[in-house]
Order: C-alpha cells, then structure tokens, then sequence
C-alpha cells in the first residue's frame, strides 16, 4: 500500500517536472500558448495517473420490488425497499447488502396457533394485533357456523376442542365492535390420534381419587394394569385391554411404597432407573422417614385443612415437601415435585381429593390431570416430527420445509417432485415451489404421510405484512447502514486521458506548422 | 307516378305478409329453449331474407302482375317509367283501370305463387334449435353438481310438470293448495301429495333431504310432514317448511302468586285464567280441590268445572270473583287449584297449569286448643299428609317446567316436601316399631322446616323416656299388628323412603311414583278393618362363636376384571365417514344413512339440520368441495371434543442426546 502510494508520488512528480521544464523551454522561446497546452496536458496526465476517489456512494442502489425482487446484482451496492419489505424467503436468496428501508407502523396481526394436533387437547387460537380496539374474534367451521368466540382489547384467544381426528381448514374471523369484518381467514389444523397411555398403578389403599384416575385414563383409551390392595392379602386387579408393550407411566400412591417390601421398592426403582417415569400419588403418606431415606424427600406436616384454590380447589394432603427446592426435588405450583433418577424420574403429586370435581367439572378435572402429566414428563420417544413453517407458505414462492429424525428422500406427489432432506444443526430441511394454495401433500419413508397447508397470496394480509416486516429487519440487522458511509466512489479517468491526448495532439500540429 | 308507387308498396305488402309466417315461427323454437344466442341469429336471417325479398319484388313486380292480371296488357312496366307520350298515355289507361283489376285476393294470389313459404328454413331452424338444446341438457344436468345452480330454463318447464297438493289435518282448517313446485309454509302432519301432470313421461325422482326417494308415476307419491325438510326435482330444491302444532297456553292472571295467603277477614278470592291455543281450544277445565283440617285427620273436596267457551275457539279467558262461602273455605283451609286445557291435534296436547293455592289462615287461639285436646304424649306434629305432600311435589315439578326457577329455590323447595315426608315416614314407622322421631331423631330437621317450634315441655318428655325408658322389644315385633298389616306397613314405608330420598336428590319427578304408592298403601291401611293382636318372637339366626373375632377372611376374595374401556362418543361409521370424506375418494357403502341418521338425531335446530341434509345431498352428487362442509356438519353432531389424557411426544436427535449429555458430565 504505502509502496504504490509512494510510487504514484513519484510519477506524479516526474510527470510535473516534465511538465514544468517543457512548459518553461516554451515560454523561453516565446510560445506561451504551447507552454499552456503542455501545462494542460501534463495536469490530465496527473490527474489520470492519480486516480483520485471521491467519497459517497459506491455503485447503484436498488429499489427492491417485493413481488419480483431483481435478479440483476451487478454494480448493486446496497438495497432499498418500501413499505412491508420482502419475504424471509425472498431475502435468503440475495447477499448481504445495505438496506434503506422504514418501517412502518402498525396495521400488522399475528396468529399463533399449532398446526398440528393431538386428539383430546385443546386447540388454542391467540391473535396478537399492533392497533388496540375493541374486538371481536370468532373460529368458525367450514360450514359457517363459530364454534368459539372471544372479544377483548388487546390479545384475543379462542379456544376448541376438537371431536374427531383429521384435518380441518378452520376459518378465523376478525370483527369490530360495529360488527364489520376487520379481517377473516384460514386456520389449517391437522388432528391426529393421540398418543395414548400405557400405565402401571399400585396402590395400597382404595379411595375414590384413585377410582377416578383410572376412570379419567380408561376414559381416554389408556391401558391400564391397575392393582389395588384392598385388605391383607385381598387386592382388586385390573388387566389391560390389549397387552401392555412399553408401559410409559408408573403410579403408586404413598402407602403403597411405605407398605412395600425393600426387595418390591429396589425392582420399582431400577424400572425408574430404566427411564420409566413414576408418579406418588402422595395424599396417604404416614412415614416420611421412609422417604427421606430412599428418594431423599423431605416431607412436612401440613395444616389439616391447607387448600389449593387454582384451577381446582384441593386438599393438600398431611405431608407434603417442605418448600419449592428441596434437595434433589423441584416443586412447581406447590404441586407436583420432580427429581431426576438416573434415566427416569420420579414425581410427587401434593394434591388430594380431587374426585370431588369428577361430576361437576369432568373437563376441567382431565385438563388439571393432563398438566400434571405433563408436568410429570409423562412422554413418548417417537423418531421422527415435522416442523411447523416459519413463515406462510405461498403459491410460487420458495417454502422451507423441516422436519427432524429424517434423512433421504421426500416426495411431493403433487408436484411430482422427489427431493432429498439437507441435514441442518438437529433437523433437515428441503426446499418447494409450491404451484397453487391447498393441501400440499408429503410423503417420506420414514415420516410417513404429511400435508402443509399453502395459502392463497391473499390470505392474511395483515400476517403476511408482519412476517415481511420481521423478516426485513432481520435482514436489516445483518448488514449495518454505517457500513456503506466509508465507500468511496473512483472518479472517472477517461476524461483526463482525452484532455492529455487533445493537447499533446494540439501542440503536435503547431509543431509541425 | 303516385298511383304507381301505391301499386308497388301493394305488392311489397303482400310478399311481406307471404314470408311473414315463416319469420315467426323460425323464431318460436328458439325462444321455447330460450336461447338468446339462437334468435339473435334467426333475426339476423330474417333480416337478410327480407332485404333478398324487397330486392326481388321491386325487380320483378310489373312482371309478376303482367304475368297475373291480363287487364295489364303487359305494361305493368310502364307504371314505373313511361319513357314516350305513347307509353304514358298507356300508362294512364292502366292505372285507371287499376284498382278494379286488381284486387287484394289477386295480388295474394300473386305472392302465394312466386313467394315460397320458406318450409325448408323454418325446418332448419327447428333442427337446429333441437340440436341447440341436446347439446346443452347434459352440461345442465352435470351443472346439478353445484349446489342450487339449476338453470331457470330447465327447470321452469320441469316444474310445470308436476303438481304438489298440501292437505293439512282438518283440524287446522288450513286450507288445502294445489300448486306447482314451490316453497311452502305447513302445518304439522299435512299430506304432501306430487302427482306428474303426465304420468308416461319420466322417470324422474323426488329426493327429499331427510333422505327418502320418492317416484311419481302413475300414482302420486305421498309423504306426511313430521319435519321441516327439502326436497329435490330436476335440479331445483324446494323447501317444506313445518309450524308444529303448539300445545295451549295457560296464564293464570289472579291470584299472582303461587301461595296466596287471604287474609283474616277476607270474603272472597279473586281467579283469572286464560288459555290460549294456535286452532282451536277443545277442553279446559279448572280443578280445585278443598283441603280441610289439620295434622293427619285433613279432608279433602275435589270440584272440577269447565271454563266457558268463548267466540274466539283459540282463546279462552275466564275470571271469577268466588266469595269463601261459595268456594266452601273456612278459616284454616286450603283450596289447590289448577287449570288443565287441551287442543285439538290429531294427538292432543294436554296442558296442565302449576297449582296455585289460596290459604285461609285459621285463627291462632283455635290450634292451641286443638293440641291440648289431644291425649297423646306430645303435641301432635304438623304433618302434611302425603296427599299434601302429592300435591306440593307436582306443584314443584310444575313451577320447575312452567317458570325459570332459581336452582337454590329448586333445591329448597324439594328439600322441604322431603323434610316433611321423612316426618310422615318416621310417623308411620313407629306402628313398626322404629326409631320413634316423636320423641328421638329428626328433631332438628323438624325444628328447621316446619316453623312449628316444639315446647320445652316436649323436650323434658324426651329427656325422660331417654333417661328411664328402656325398649324391651325387637323393633319387628314390637308392635300388635298381624303380618299382613305389617307388610302393607312396610310398603308404605319402603314407597316413603324412595320418595323421600328422590325428593332429597332434587329429582321431585321420580319421587311421584313413590309417593301415589305410599298414599295407596296408607288408603289401604285405613280401610282395614281390624287389628289383630298377634306377637311373635324374632329368631336371630345363631352366631357362630368359633369363628367370631378371629380374623379370618374366608369367603372374602381378591378379584380380577378387564379395565373399563373408553366411551365411544362418535359411532364408527360416521368416523369412517369423516375420514373418507377428507381426501376426494370413495366413500363408505352406506354413508347416507349413517349420515342422515346423524345428521338427524344430532341436530335439533331446524334451519342446520336443513343444511347438513342440503350438504349429504351435494356430496351424494359428487360435488368434492361440498365435502369440508358435510365434515363440519357431522363435527358439529359430535359437539365438543373430551379432553384425552395421552403422553407428550418427543424426538431425541442426536443434536438434542450429546446437548443432554454434554451438559451433564
């Protein structure tokens, strides 16, 4: 660098130096006009040698249509777009480059909501809207009639359960306080089968909170192998409908464990050990030595009449853990208390008496169960899981698709297309173009069948503008404006290199004269 | 000149009025098909033959009259242009014999020989116009497809082929209607008749949504309205609205409250009624019935009397102004009253108001008196009698139909009657020797519901037959009634309990069935007409003292049984339905009427169960995108969903297991 620069100080000064003598032998010779034309051309002829920068922007800036983005790059140094920007998609496909871009405020919406589904929970549809007003939300089937309703100010959600398995193309609508449809659209839902329980109970003693458990879990299509001690050597057995392959739930209630001889409670802990989880119902428990001893619990008495109040009202039963963290023990909710054990877990259910709500609230007593379950980490190990779309999938424009535990080929029989899964960080992903908004059917070897719903460009408008609007900023944020103020611009030397030629031509002629 | 231009439009006119016939009747096809696109182009045709016409007739006019008329001497032509005075002078000879030799029966004659009638085209136009119409039935009957988009064309002439009859039920005096297909409005149970004006033509069908097929041939087909259904011919659906047939209404305007208490000095008691029916009121009646009398000794009267007929034979209104004597009350008596109407439907609706009482209170000296007359060991308890309680426990059922009663009023009201059927029962048990609650239990829930408080004087009663009485006998055979007086005892008892203890459930309908075979029981028992002294011992069958208190179990035994299994709440087929109707295959044999049966059981609301039915039709027609629809309609039968515990499924990548155990060393 600093060679070149001294270099080309240099030349320059030879080249004035030249200019200067040949400039002074004309004067000295009385020919001012060739010492002026030599004056000219030795200043091009700098000035070309130099090269000289100018400072500001460097190439073209490229206003950016959304609905085709410019395939032609070249010269391009940086973007400019207007209003809600581009795709992320649309992004991905160009370099990292400046971008000139406002944006706008407000008149954006959000729908949050799974696209896929168990059979047996609750579909939940959140709206999050930029303009506060009063609102209301409505989710309607397909032949028009709402099958859930909210309104409110801010964040609306509409909540449905659904009745059979399959899938459904929902319509959410936005409307006013007038009544005035703000805006409506399609809700695409897919509502497989559930996963269903294989459990293993044990109890020491009937009640009726164990009576409705099994009838909440037989209600819900579980297996069950459920044993009940109801007096010395006399037990109530209930055997599974079909055969129990992988039991992924053991439940025993207090007495049980504390009855148990040690060799039953070492076979219990080393299924546990196993990566089996395991739930104490702990309303009968009378000996927290016992507990101390083998899980490390610390248990406390309680006040007799001690109740939760949310969602449902129960008894706390008369030892429970002392706090939240206990040792190994973490508690959520003053609830359920988990540890970890080797591969497995072990939870501690504090609650009792919750047969009370079995008649009056069944609903609302099997949701409190399921979050207990869940809360529990009452799972189910499966290869393979589709991954939700980050963004709307539109007809003709480029899709990502993501799936984990998958390797090999996919097929989109629509589009007669086969593509083959790129392997990301945990997942794989392949990328379509689908052709027109529907179902778009997948199918993999491994997964299984699949559909993506592609929606009509029209779809949503006020989502699609919140999804370009987080997408350009991101974008935006890739390439700081800062960057492009340090650019600076070549000066053209053409026309330093005609003027040196004209006046070395001139003086050529007045020479030869 | 001028004779010779009216000569010429003569025989203008009657070219015209030659090929004017075939002008109209090219047209007529076209318009039977209502083709727009079809008489645009005969038009223009006409046009054109008409332009051809005028350019023959004005070329050949002279010749076709010189051919005709010999009076023209061959110089028709002349009229036109009579170049030398020798032609003109012929020309005025002509014309001035013109009118007279030719007449307008020549000059039709004249057309009707050199005008053809044009058969050739007119069949043209026939053919065409038939061909036209073949070509475009089988897109209209494909079209049926979509729902409701059966063109008028086709239908309209369709529809001018069949005849619908409505004959309602004569009680409704609706009047009969003979129409062709459209919307109707009947009532409940009219014979809709469709009869085909031509009875050979076709063999077409009558779809009607709640899935029947009907076929009017030679003999009308017949369907009685029970629901409000549509129903499909040709492609185009007509809907059969049905008004059920109300059952009267009955507002009783005076007294205003259920319970009315007169007062002291009241004379007389104010009763309004009125009864309203959508045709005719055939019966009403008001019941009253006269209670008497306090504790057990109460009497009843029953009246029943008709309330008059008015002009208008819907309504009924009737009010009275009863003084006490005539309604027969005295202080201290109870007068029930009720009013039951029926109408006039081929099965009558039978309508039963609540029961109102008026209750005239008795002098409070009086009842004092009353009790300390009565030689027994306590006061007398104020025990509703079970007809009472009969009485009070329809009333409940009553107001519960009738009036949007809270449900804590509900629990309370049904909570009383059982309170005081426990009394009674408890009454009663003690010629069996129960626990007697005149002197033992029950004496709080007494002390709640009747106001009656019970003195202290009673109370030390209590005390002493607790402290000092000593019961010798079973509580079986404590009694001196013979066996069967004990058994029909017992049923009575049996009856008061199951009353009391559906009344305590706040189910009050169940405990009706009870409470008539209590009060048949006790009728029973106070028609008997002797007491028997009869006693015998009780013999406890023997304990075995060997086995007593030790602890064995024998007999006792664990047990085994499958897990109950999850309650179904959506039949098989209809999930199978739902499921095949989510791609666009074949659909399940049978799937209308699985559907229709769920369609039909599931929903009650007139105007969706009319849509669903409209979708099962559409999807039966093989329209794919009717189907998301039918789904929904079949959803909505199952209602909401049920909450399924199930496991959360997980995916371990191998990203997510070395994360796992990379945070854990």
């Amino acid at each position: 660098m600093m060679s070149t620069l001294m270099s080309t100080s240099v030349m320059l000064a030879l080249i004035g130096l030249a200019g200067v003598l040949s400039a002074g032998l004309y004067a000295w010779r009385r020919k001012f006009i060739d010492a002026l034309l030599v004056l000219v051309a030795a200043a091009a002829l700098g000035l070309f040698a130099a090269g000289i920068r100018v400072p500001g922007d460097a190439g073209r800036t490229l206003t950016l249509d959304p609905a085709a983005p410019a395939p032609m790059l070249d010269g391009v140094r940086a973007f400019a777009v207007k209003g809600d920007g581009l795709r992320a998609a649309q992004w991905n496909d160009l370099p990292a480059l400046p971008l000139q871009w406002q944006r706008p405020e407000g008149g954006s919406l959000r729908l949050h909501y799974p696209r896929q589904l168990a059979l047996g929970r609750t579909f939940t549809l959140r709206v999050q809207r930029d303009d506060e007003f009063e609102a209301r939300l409505q989710l309607l089937a397909e032949n028009g009639q709402v099958i859930a309703e909210a309104r409110g100010k801010d964040d609306l959600i509409v909540n449905w359960m659904p009745p059979l398995a399959e899938r459904v193309v929902l319509k959410a609508r936005l409307l006013d306080a007038a009544g005035k449809v703000v805006t409506e659209g399609p809700v695409p839902l897919t509502i497989h089968e559930p996963h269903i329980l294989q459990v293993e109970g044990r109890f020491g003693a009937p009640s009726f909170d164990v009576r409705t458990l099994n009838e909440l879990l037989a209600g819900s299509g579980a297996l069950l192998d459920w044993r009940v001690v109801l007096g010395r050597a006399i037990t109530r057995t209930e055997l599974p409908l079909a055969e129990m392959k992988a039991p992924n739930l053991l439940v025993i209630d207090a007495a049980w464990f504390e009855r148990a001889s040690g060799a039953e409670r070492s076979a219990l802990l080393g299924r546990v050990t196993g990566g089996l989880p395991l739930l104490v119902l702990g309303a009968n428990a009378n000996d927290p030595g016992i507990w101390q001893r083998t899980l490390g619990l610390r248990l406390q008495a309680q006040p007799a009449d001690k109740k939760i109040d949310a969602p449902l009202e129960l008894f706390v039963p008369p030892l429970n853990p002392a706090s939240r963290e206990a040792g190994e023990w973490t508690g959520s909710d003053n609830l359920v208390w988990t540890r970890s054990w080797q591969k497995g877990r072990i939870a501690w259910l504090g609650a009792s008496e919750w047969h009370r709500h079995a008649i009056t609230e069944p609903q609302a007593l099997a949701l409190w169960w399921q979050g207990v379950l869940d809360r529990v980490g009452v799972e189910r190990p499966q290869d393979v899981e589709w991954l939700e779309l980050d963004e709307l999938a539109l007809p003709g424009q480029r899709m990502e698709l993501c799936a984990r535990g998958v390797q090999g080929e996919v097929a989109f029989p629509e589009l007669k297309l086969t593509r083959t899964w790129s392997p990301r960080l945990d997942a794989a992903c392949v990328a379509v173009w689908p052709e027109k908004s529907g179902w778009l059917q997948v199918q993999d070897a491994k997964a299984g069948k699949h559909a993506v719903y592609v929606h009509s460009p029209d779809d949503w408008p006020q989502w699609q503008a919140a999804q370009r609007r987080d997408a350009t900023a991101r974008y935006a944020a890739r390439t700081p404006v800062k960057a492009q103020e340090g650019a600076a611009r070549a000066l053209p030397a053409w026309p330093f290199a005609l003027a040196f030629t004209l006046a070395m031509l001139l003086l050529w002629w007045r020479e030869r004269r | 000149m001028q004779e010779g231009a009216e000569i010429a439009r003569r025989v203008w006119r009657a070219a015209q009025l030659r090929r004017l016939p075939l002008w109209i009747a090219g047209a007529l096809p076209w318009l039977f098909i209502r083709s727009a696109p079809g008489l645009i182009a005969w038009t223009m045709w006409c046009a054109w033959d008409w332009a051809i016409l005028r350019r023959r007739v004005s070329f050949e006019w002279t010749a076709w009259l010189d051919g005709a008329v010999p009076e023209m001497e061959d110089s028709s032509a002349l009229i036109e242009h009579a170049p030398t005075p020798v032609a003109q002078l012929q020309r005025r000879r002509i014309l001035d014999r013109l009118d007279a030799a030719v007449s307008s029966q020549q000059l039709r004659r004249i057309a009707r020989g050199r005008v053809k009638p044009g058969a050739p085209w007119l069949l043209g136009s026939v053919a065409a116009a038939a061909a036209v119409w073949f070509a475009s039935s089988p897109t209209t009957q494909a079209g049926t497809a979509a729902p409701g988009k059966a063109p008028a064309a086709i239908a309209a002439p369709a529809a001018a082929r069949l005849l619908v009859r409505t004959a309602p039920p004569a009680y409704t005096r609706v009047a009969a209607s003979e129409s062709a297909p459209k919307d109707v409005q009947v009532p409940e149970q009219t014979v809709i008749t469709w009869c085909l004006k031509d009875p050979s033509v076709a063999e077409e069908t009558i779809e009607v949504s709640n899935g029947l097929v009907l076929k009017p041939g030679k003999e009308c087909a017949r369907w009685v309205a029970t629901e409000s259904v549509f129903w499909r011919w040709s492609g185009q659906r007509y809907t059969v609205k049905v008004i059920p047939d109300q059952p009267p209404e009955i507002t009783i305007t005076a007294p205003t409250q259920m319970v009315q208490e007169l007062s002291e000095t009241a004379t007389s008691a104010a009763m309004g009624v009125k009864v309203r029916d959508d045709y005719v009121i055939t019966r009403a009646t008001l019941h009253m019935t006269l209670a008497r009398g306090s504790g057990e000794n109460i009497r009843f009267t029953d009246r029943e009397m008709p309330l008059p007929s008015s002009p208008d034979p819907k309504q009924r209104n009737w009010s009275k102004n009863w003084s006490l004597t005539e309604l027969g009350m005295e202080p201290g008596d109870e007068l029930y009253f009720f009013v039951r109407a029926s109408d006039n439907a081929a099965r009558p609706h039978t309508v039963q108001s609540p029961t109102y009482t008026l209750r005239l209170p008795a002098p409070l000296e009086e009842a004092e008196e009353e009790s300390a007359a009565m030689p027994m060991l306590v006061k007398p308890q104020s025990l509703r009698s079970q007809r009472q309680i009969i009485i009070d426990t329809e009333q409940l059922i009553a107001d519960m139909r009738s009036t949007k009663m809270s449900r804590d009023a509900v629990i309370e009201r049904s909570q009383k009657i059982a309170g005081d059927q426990g009394a009674l029962r408890r009454r009663y048990g003690q010629f069996l020797g129960e626990e007697s609650s005149l002197f033992a239990d029950g004496e709080e829930e007494h002390d709640e519901h009747d106001g009656h408080g019970h003195g202290g004087g009673e109370g030390s009663t209590q005390d002493i037959l607790q402290q000092y009485g000593h019961a010798h006998d079973e509580a079986e055979n404590a009694t001196l009634y013979d066996e069967d007086t004990k058994k029909v005892l017992r049923r009575a008892l049996v009856a008061m309990w199951d009353a009391e203890k559906a009344l305590r459930a706040i189910t009050p309908k169940a405990a009706l069935a009870p409470e008539h075979k209590a009060l048949e029981a006790i009728k029973e028992l106070q028609q008997a007409e002797r007491i028997y002294l009869h006693k015998t011992a009780f013999v406890p069958p023997p304990i075995k003292e060997e086995k007593r208190m030790t602890g064995d179990m024998d007999g006792t035994a664990s047990y085994r049984r499958e897990q109950g299994g999850a309650d179904k709440r959506v039949p098989e087929d209809v999930s199978l339905l739902v499921q095949a109707l989510s791609g666009d295959g074949p659909l399940p044999a049978l799937w209308t009427r699985a559907a229709h049966d769920w369609v039909r059981s599931r929903l009650q609301d007139d105007d969706q169960r009319l849509s669903a039915q409209k979708a099962i039709q559409d999807v039966a027609d093989g329209c794919v995108a009717c189907r998301p629809v039918l789904r929904a309609w079949l959803r909505q039968g199952a209602g909401q969903g049920q909450v399924l515990l199930q496991a959360r499924p997980t995916v371990e990548t191998p990203f997510a297991r070395a994360w796992r155990e990379g945070a854990k060393p």
